[in-house]
């Protein structure tokens, strides 16, 4: 019927690894033990943590923008702060090169990544991994930080973010206009399609 | 196992242990861990047990240069010395281990750096435990390069002489 459905999904984000998991058993799917290539698009990627740390001044605010290696897929978040009486501190995270946000606000730091007990007092965060992985895919992708001191006296904040990004050396998507990592594209793929025929 | 996800690899549980002490204050203070040269290493998971959480690390695989801490923001004019103990090896006051989603082949032979750097003002006794698995390639049945399908206990084929 026209104009029935009240908005257009044109604009709306695809995620590339929606199906990396199966809506259900996700556990038993994430943890499958004895594979070597994981269910996912990941293949020759690597762990990396990127991780920013702040001092803030009372009720202040910092910024910080992290550039991120190629193809860096986002899986978890974790924090810590030296300060958590009056909710430690609030944080909010964007994708600049696809202005896209993850949250609407900045979330409380017990609501990020969840205040455990650390050395006494509930300063750091459980990680909190992301039901699906979030792809940073497009070249020289950013994230963007905003983080502000909720505590009157001066906090040590540390955010750190997990994820999988390609090997250096390895072939893959490549920035428009072509190579500009210096190796040899054409012997790369070559070298990977012949590794994957032999099953290695 | 669905015969589609078998990579032909048997697994052997196994932990690399990683021990340190660090000077109070004491920055980037590097140490090597080796993977054995008899098997690759797939870590599943880090552990970290510490005197004090106010510590930073910084690991580097050797061969290839490879940074896993990223290096590239601060919001702090300080040097950079990598990412809190704490967020890298999982939560809780000394003992939660943090899962690698993705788990990570480590190469026989490989070098690891852990550089650790201590902000507590106190020496920092440390013990890092990447968790995991062996990969011991199997024997295909029929190869003759492989020996007996069933052997005996007490063969020695490598395959499973772990």
């Amino acid at each position: 019927m026209p104009g029935a459905r009240p908005y257009t999904l044109n604009y709306t984000q695809v995620h590339p690894l929606a199906r990396m998991l199966p809506i259900f058993r996700p556990q038993m799917q994430v943890y499958r033990h004895g594979e070597r290539i994981p269910p996912s698009a990941l293949e020759g990627h690597g762990p990396v943590w990127e991780t920013t740390r702040w001092t803030l001044d009372a009720f202040a605010t910092q910024q910080s923008r992290v550039n991120l290696q190629r193809d860096f897929t986002l899986i978890s978040v974790s924090a810590k702060c030296s300060s958590n009486l009056q909710g430690g501190f609030r944080l909010q995270m964007y994708d600049l090169k696809k202005r896209y946000r993850f949250q609407d606000r900045g979330i409380d730091f017990g609501n990020l990544a969840g205040a455990v007990q650390i050395d006494g007092a509930p300063k750091g965060g459980a990680a909190f991994f992301l039901r699906e992985p979030y792809r940073f895919d497009v070249p020289d992708s950013q994230i963007y930080i905003e983080c502000q001191n909720l505590e009157s006296v001066p906090n040590t904040v540390s955010f750190a973010v997990y994820g999988q990004v390609l090997r250096f050396n390895e072939a893959g998507p490549e920035f428009p206009g072509g190579n500009v990592t210096g190796w040899d594209w054409a012997n790369s793929v070559q070298k990977i399609q012949h590794q994957r025929s032999e099953g290695r | 196992m669905d015969p589609s996800l078998d990579d032909q690899f048997e697994r052997q549980r196994f932990d690399y242990c990683f021990n340190n002490i660090i000077a109070a204050n004491a920055i980037q203070v590097p140490k090597n861990l080796q993977i054995l040269s008899d098997a690759d290493f797939e870590c599943w998971w880090s552990m970290c047990k510490r005197t004090s959480g106010n510590l930073l690390l910084l690991l580097k695989e050797q061969a290839t240069g490879r940074d896993f801490v990223g290096t590239s923001a601060s919001g702090d004019n300080t040097p950079f010395n990598g990412i809190e103990i704490d967020l890298w090896a999982g939560m809780t006051n000394a003992g939660a281990a943090f899962p690698w989603s993705v788990p990570y082949i480590m190469p026989a032979t490989r070098v690891y750096t852990i550089a650790l750097t201590d902000y507590s003002g106190a020496q920092n006794t440390v013990q890092i435990v990447f968790s995991g698995h062996k990969l011991w390639p199997r024997p295909k049945i029929g190869d003759p390069a492989a020996g007996p399908s069933h052997p005996s206990p007490g063969t020695s084929g490598y395959a499973y002489g772990y």
